[in-house]
């Protein structure tokens, strides 16, 4: 196709092949995602460190289709960025759709959506991270006693040392049982 | 140390119970990843998983996600222990599976690259290039099929509109493509060395050595009958390559392509292509699907952590999918609810005799209308077969036309079946009290029945009336059957029919029903449609109206060369119009479909469907005279001796070789082999059942023995707040861990729940939720369960 700015360089691709789910195609197409967000900000030349340091803002990653939608944006975002503020590099963006893919494991899905429902960040899933999850799934529709109803559901079935909360070994288990995860859990670009 | 209980007995995670190690997220994640692989005994693969889990092990123990520079550094040093560069691979392999940021993976990819990695030599050397080079094969093909995805921008637009569900269908509407194109390939083979080697004498040649009735086809001039003959597959048509009786192989007798043996081995290869091509798919799911068999146990679990489609882009698809996540918590909460009060309602004897008995007419009745539809289409296919030939020669505009008419009756009326009694079974089977999931499987299987039993009369029909022919047969008996000179031709034509009323019916049903009935709810004021309401995509008869189409062009193969291009075009033109339908005509479901979210589910019902067809061709083959004055068979007595002919001109070694594999000496054993295989397999997959059943038994034995520790550790600590009562009761066997499931104190006030044969609205069904609940409900600490 003529000659033009290589965007990543050959060892760089191949990192990135290495460290996702993706081929060095899809990993392209992400890029130019990426770019669309805020063409004036992320270069065409990413041959530096710039796909380590260029970040893009919160808000702006929020208005991608793919997310804009989902109840849990804001926890999704927090979960694939340093130190949790959100704003994203292209290596974080690359590594949240990666997980998202349809090639990546099961493990890998459930350690993310551990994290992804885990709002306190306390490495537990309480009772009132089980309540907000509930409450952004549904859009506040339901009356506490059905919250309540749920949880404790929730609870009895995947609680097995009865401390009141789900650690990951317990969620991975439940996880692993339920039919839709793998097919929900699941972003397409 | 704070205080290390919380409110009702629970520990708080910032005392003694955070230190836990199975708190330590990425521990616990790469811990089961380890325990998993390691049961393989390559020692290179436990040295190198053994540097990963010390990897992580030295990897941050806080939840956040951050780059770790010092952790990866201290991990980087294991790598040091790697030597072969196969060793490398395999850790550089896994390292993607890290749950890990990017830049951490990065950094220990440099580093393990970076390592004193010595060039081996030898066969292991070799045979790790082999392993390289076929990934990078493997590479290149997922970027090709990434860049050349078929459709594949429609199939996003229609997950972000529906989600996964819908989109499932596609999936496999797309997969049905690939099936039919290979077959489309593989009949070439028949039908373009005889287009090739074109003489159209499909009269019987010199060849024939029999002393049937001449086969020829009157084409009529009028151009009206013309256009009929295409829809009928009658006249001008039936002269065409699009039947078996075009296919005499004079042309190629000069030749040394054997047509008859191509064609019966271009049939059976189809067939086990297709049936490879399944098998692929299915195989590729297995292991999924065996997992998600799951057990019922954790429903609420999957509810809430496995419902909401985050492929959804589109806002009012994700307003609705609220609404339906809404709707499922209720409806399920109401089902556990209904099925307490069922349980304490058939205590009583004389209720349950009545159940049971409602049950049993019920399933009477469900048979009897099988039945009767059965006899329907077979009675509507004998009228039209015998109506058509005593009418061969009528003239006039409306007798041809009702002669059309008549002769579509069959499709018609299957079709008509195929749209009514699924309506009739969903109505019946409220009588029936099953559980929501239950249902929805016991409706499906009625219909697939309903589906393949009008495909099989419609066989068995069709059989009678070319048996009965006077064919080959050189005095002539006065039978009332009519006189089919080819019969191949004329089983052809039905079955032809019955594609083009297919194809029609997809077409129509999408333009001409959907869609105004969706502009009539939106634009129109009056009462009568919204009460209907907008269309559905209903994905189980979608499924089931494929595989009846699939099903007819695996039978019309053998008789229509020519089918598979058929199918080929259909199946592009039926993704068309579904596209249209969802995007334009059917809103998001509200009630989301439970019935088999998988693609694994659909595959089995087109697999079984696949053997049903298969049983027919394989018999046509086997067992039925071809007829003596048309087709490539004309000479043999039965299709198979095609095969055996040629065989017997094979030198000895390869007669004595063929002979010996289709004796029974060798299918025989081969068929009790692989039956005690089956048996095996289910045997062990019981065991393993009962294995893991017996596991998670003690994992919450082993939970209460580390709360009663860590009781006896704060004790122990100076701490006197008295230990917290369990939650479950005693798990005296495996049976008390199914019946602990909380139900909300009152049951008696229930019954409001199950007057409502329709899914309540939000609105009212809050008010009865609430109502329901009336005591708030409690934890259940300690009820003496």
């Amino acid at each position: 196709m003529g000659n033009k700015i290589s965007t990543f360089t050959p060892e760089q691709l191949e990192a990135y092949e290495d460290c996702t789910f993706f081929t060095s195609k899809e990993i392209l197409h992400i890029f130019s995602r990426y770019q669309a967000l805020a063409p004036d900000k992320v270069p065409y030349d990413m041959t530096g460190k710039e796909a380590q340091t260029v970040r893009i803002a919160h808000d702006v990653i929020l208005t991608m289709p793919e997310l804009k939608e989902n109840p849990f944006k804001d926890q999704i975002c927090k979960v694939f960025s340093e130190e949790g503020s959100g704003h994203m590099t292209f290596e974080e963006f690359l590594d949240m759709f990666s997980v998202f893919s349809e090639a990546a494991s099961r493990d890998i899905k459930s350690v993310y959506a551990f994290k992804i429902y885990d709002w306190d960040g306390d490495g537990n899933l309480n009772r009132s991270d089980l309540e907000a999850t509930l409450l952004k799934l549904t859009q506040d529709g339901l009356t506490q006693d059905e919250k309540n109803f749920v949880v404790d559901k929730v609870l009895e079935e995947a609680d097995l040392d009865d401390d009141g909360m789900l650690s990951y070994v317990e969620f991975e288990h439940v996880i692993s049982r339920a039919p839709d995860f793998l097919n929900t859990f699941h972003v397409r670009i | 140390m704070e205080n290390g209980h919380g409110t009702k007995g629970h520990f708080d995670d910032r005392g003694l119970a955070g230190q836990l190690p199975s708190r330590q997220i990425h521990q616990s994640a790469l811990r089961t990843k380890v325990g998993r692989n390691s049961i393989a005994s390559d020692d290179s693969k436990k040295s190198s998983l053994a540097i990963m889990s010390v990897l992580i092990s030295t990897m941050s123990r806080r939840n956040r996600v951050g780059p770790d520079t010092e952790e990866a550094e201290k991990a980087a040093q294991q790598f040091q222990s790697i030597t072969t560069e196969e060793e490398r691979h395999k850790v550089l392999h896994t390292i993607r599976q890290l749950p890990s940021p990017m830049a951490t993976k990065m950094q220990l990819k440099k580093k393990l690259m970076e390592g004193p990695v010595t060039e081996s030599y030898g066969v292991k050397q070799m045979k790790f290039e082999n392993k390289k080079r076929m990934q990078s094969v493997k590479n290149a093909w997922h970027n090709f099929k990434y860049t050349m995805e078929l459709w594949g921008s429609s199939m996003r637009t229609i997950e972000g509109h529906h989600g996964t569900g819908v989109v499932s269908y596609f999936v496999f509407l797309r997969y049905l493509l690939l099936v039919n194109f290979c077959m489309f390939l593989l009949s070439m083979f028949i039908w373009v060395p005889e287009a090739i080697h074109d003489e159209s004498a499909y009269t019987s040649g010199s060849t024939a050595a029999t002393c049937t009735p001449l086969y020829d086809v009157n084409v009529s001039s009028n151009a009206f009958e013309l256009i009929l003959d295409f829809f009928q597959g009658s006249g001008w048509m039936e002269k065409t390559m699009m039947f078996y009786g075009y296919y005499s192989g004079n042309g190629l007798e000069n030749t040394s392509y054997k047509l008859s043996l191509a064609y019966i081995l271009v049939c059976i290869s189809c067939l086990v292509v297709s049936l490879i091509l399944m098998g692929k798919y299915l195989v590729s799911d297995f292991r999924e699907t065996i997992l998600n068999a799951g057990d019922g146990l954790t429903e609420f679990c999957n509810k809430v952590f496995g419902t909401w489609d985050y492929a959804l882009t589109d806002n009012t698809s994700a307003s609705i999918k609220h609404k339906s996540v809404r709707f499922e918590l209720l409806s399920d909460m109401n089902e556990q609810i209904f099925v307490k009060e069922r349980e304490q309602r058939l205590r009583d004897g004389s209720l349950r005799c009545k159940l049971y008995t409602i049950r049993i007419i019920i399933n009477i009745f469900i048979v009897l209308v099988l039945g009767a539809s059965g006899y329907l289409i077979y009675y509507v296919t004998d009228y039209s077969t015998g109506y058509v030939s005593r009418n061969a020669d009528v003239s006039g505009t409306t007798e041809v036309l009702l002669k059309l008419l008549v002769q579509f009756l069959p499709a018609i009326t299957i079709s008509a079946l195929n749209g009514m009694l699924p309506v009739i079974f969903q109505k019946v089977v409220v009588g029936e009290e099953y559980t929501n999931a239950f249902v929805v499987k016991i409706t499906l299987v009625r219909t697939v029945f309903l589906r393949l039993a009008s495909l099989t009369v419609l066989m068995v029909t069709l059989y009678s009336a070319v048996t009965c022919s006077t064919r080959s047969v050189c005095m002539s008996t006065s039978s009332p059957c009519s006189v089919i000179t080819c019969w191949e031709t004329y089983v052809g034509q039905q079955l032809y029919k019955l594609i083009i009323a297919d194809f029609l019916a997809v077409i129509i049903k999408t333009l001409l029903v959907e869609l105004p009935r969706r502009l009539c709810y939106e634009k129109c004021s009056c009462g009568i449609f919204k009460k209907i309401g907008p269309p559905e995509f209903d994905i189980p008869a979608c499924v089931l109206d494929l595989v009846y189409s699939q099903c007819l062009y695996w039978l019309a193969l053998t008789f229509a060369p020519l089918a598979p291009t058929f199918a080929v075009l259909k199946v592009v033109v039926t993704f068309y119009m579904k596209r249209l339908s969802v995007l334009k005509a059917c809103p998001p479901a509200e009630q989301p479909s439970r019935a088999s979210r998988t693609n694994t589910f659909f595959m089995v019902i087109l697999l079984i469907a696949f053997f049903i067809c298969s049983v027919p061709v394989g018999y046509v083959f086997y067992d039925m005279e071809p007829s003596h004055g048309c087709g490539p068979f004309r000479t043999y007595g039965y299709m198979y001796h095609a095969i055996t002919q040629t065989v017997e001109g094979w030198p000895s070694g390869g007669q004595g070789f063929y002979n010996l594999i289709v004796s029974p000496a060798v299918t025989g054993p081969l068929i009790i082999f692989l039956i005690l295989l089956i048996y095996y397999c289910s045997v062990l997959a019981s065991a393993h059942k009962s294995v893991a059943d017996i596991y998670r038994e003690q994992l919450v034995m082993e939970g209460r023995d580390k709360q009663y520790l860590m009781v006896k550790v704060m004790e122990l600590g100076g701490d006197s707040t008295p230990a917290p009562k369990p939650r479950r009761a005693q798990p005296a066997g495996l049976k008390n861990i199914n019946e602990t499931a909380p139900a909300p104190r009152k049951v008696a006030s229930t019954n409001s729940f199950r007057s409502n044969d329709r899914p309540p609205s939000y609105q009212t069904n809050n008010q009865q939720m609430s109502t329901g609940l009336s005591s708030p409900h409690a934890m259940p600490v300690d009820d003496g369960w």
